[in-house]
């Protein structure tokens, strides 16, 4: 696989490297992380504000 | 009499210098791209494929390929073009303003009577992430990540986020993403059934439609703004603009204002765009292997995006009890093109079994997905730009 890759690097002038693998794979932990972390802020939020919309029905009637 | 001779000498030597064009160095590029813009402008015309963006784009890709247009035509340092690009796109004003008229279209109706089913958007944007780690073997990490971000199956965010990154291959990149926005009809279907079973595909889902309140729905932007703004700053602008046109929308008092973000803002800025980022779709710039390789990205992140979304719902159905499960295939519609992806499942759906009718949730997973591919757009900027 790997002398696929450089085979197809020779072919097309794309560079082929590893150099950035750590920095993209730190990356992609923690963006992953970071985005289930505001949903689920966003989730918690919205079911306060149900929450909220519902008693103040409950309230009304 | 002066000034017809100097025109008359303009004519000559814009004659001579086409004339002067190599063959195939110059010519056969100009012709190819000529062809990839009427290819656009067919599948646009001819099988409705994201019309709206393709056909100016497809126009602009030949308008841009002219002869001379680099140096004499619509993409000198003054043409048209190139104004238009310096004024809207390279600045992100078009992308930021297309949210507005995005937000103000948007009914987060069920994604509210539901809220718990957002986590599926988030699951969604994995194909971003797994693209950036691809990518990042073939390309320095800023233009790995404006590639990844194809994979939010949004083209105002892909837009933006490159712009921001200053990528090269933003031409390809916006392609890229509109062309499989168009073709979800197409890439998501088999993937689903590759990792469904046919029992997984018939579960229903009861719909509860719990009535949401005119107080949360004028809340939810705000609160949803505030949220992305402090905890991922980079992508306040993002998904300020796009809850700004939500607000406008359900505010309840500007109705004249929603209309015309939804319609007459949204169509004028897309008429502009189309046609601006066809700039960046000079044969020089866009005739390269790279190009090739990002297109297969592209493909390889909306598949992903795809298959994390059903395996993050499969995952979850372990531990639910029976009749409380989820349909695998919902987690697909957090891909974010929005609503081919919910008419993708709510289809599959029917397919499997003509009584379970999946729109409702698919919408409200489908509506999230927007949200988390911006906020996936946002953690990136905060990560590279």
């Amino acid at each position: 696989m790997f002398n696929f890759f450089l085979l197809a690097s020779a072919f097309s002038g794309i560079q082929f490297t590893t150099e950035n693998i750590k920095e993209a794979l730190l990356c992609s932990v923690a963006g992953m992380v970071g985005i289930f972390i505001v949903v689920g802020i966003i989730i918690l939020s919205v079911s306060i504000l149900n929450k909220a919309g519902t008693g103040k029905k409950k309230d009304d009637k | 009499m002066e000034t017809l001779m100097d025109l008359g000498q303009k004519i000559i030597s814009i004659f001579e210098a086409v004339m002067d064009m190599n063959f195939t160095s110059e010519i056969i590029p100009m012709l190819i791209m000529w062809a990839i813009g009427g290819t656009l402008i067919y599948l646009a015309i001819a099988k409705d494929m994201e019309p709206t963006l393709l056909l100016p784009m497809g126009f602009g890709t030949i308008l841009v390929n002219l002869p001379l247009a680099l140096t004499e035509g619509v993409i000198s340092e003054h043409g048209a073009i190139e104004v238009l690009y310096n004024a809207g796109v390279a600045n992100e004003l078009f992308p930021l303003l297309l949210f507005i008229g995005i937000g103000a279209m948007i009914d987060f109706g069920p994604l509210l009577s539901n809220p718990k089913l957002m986590i599926f958007g988030a699951a969604a944007q994995f194909g971003i992430f797994f693209t950036l780690f691809v990518s990042s073997l073939f390309f320095p990490i800023n233009e790995a990540a404006s590639i990844a971000i194809i994979g939010a199956a949004d083209g105002p965010t892909s837009i933006f986020v490159a712009s921001e990154l200053g990528s090269q291959y933003i031409g390809a990149i916006i392609v890229a993403a509109y062309s499989y926005m168009a073709l979800v009809p197409i890439v998501q279907p088999p993937v689903i059934k590759l990792l469904t079973t046919k029992k997984e595909r018939r579960i229903r889902m009861k719909y509860e439609g719990k009535a949401v309140s005119k107080r949360t729905r004028i809340l939810f932007p705000i609160v949803v703004s505030i949220i992305a703004g402090v905890v991922s700053p980079q992508s306040a602008v993002l998904i300020g603009f796009l809850m700004f046109g939500n607000l406008i929308r359900e505010c309840g008092v500007l109705d004249s204002l929603s209309e015309t973000a939804q319609k007459v803002l949204a169509n004028l800025v897309t008429i502009l765009l189309g046609i601006t980022v066809a700039r960046n779709m000079n044969a020089a710039s866009f005739l390269k292997w790279e190009t090739a390789l990002i297109l297969g990205l592209g493909l390889v992140a909306f598949i992903v995006d795809t298959a994390g979304g059903v395996l993050f719902a499969k995952l979850l159905n372990l531990f639910l009890p029976e009749g409380k499960k989820f349909n695998p295939m919902i987690g697909a519609a957090g891909i974010s093109a929005f609503p081919m992806s919910s008419r993708v499942v709510h289809k599959l759906g029917l397919e499997a079994d003509n009584q379970n009718f999946l729109l409702m949730h698919a919408t409200g997973v489908n509506v999230s997905g927007q949200v988390a591919s911006v906020i996936a757009g946002g953690m990136i900027l905060s990560f590279f730009a």
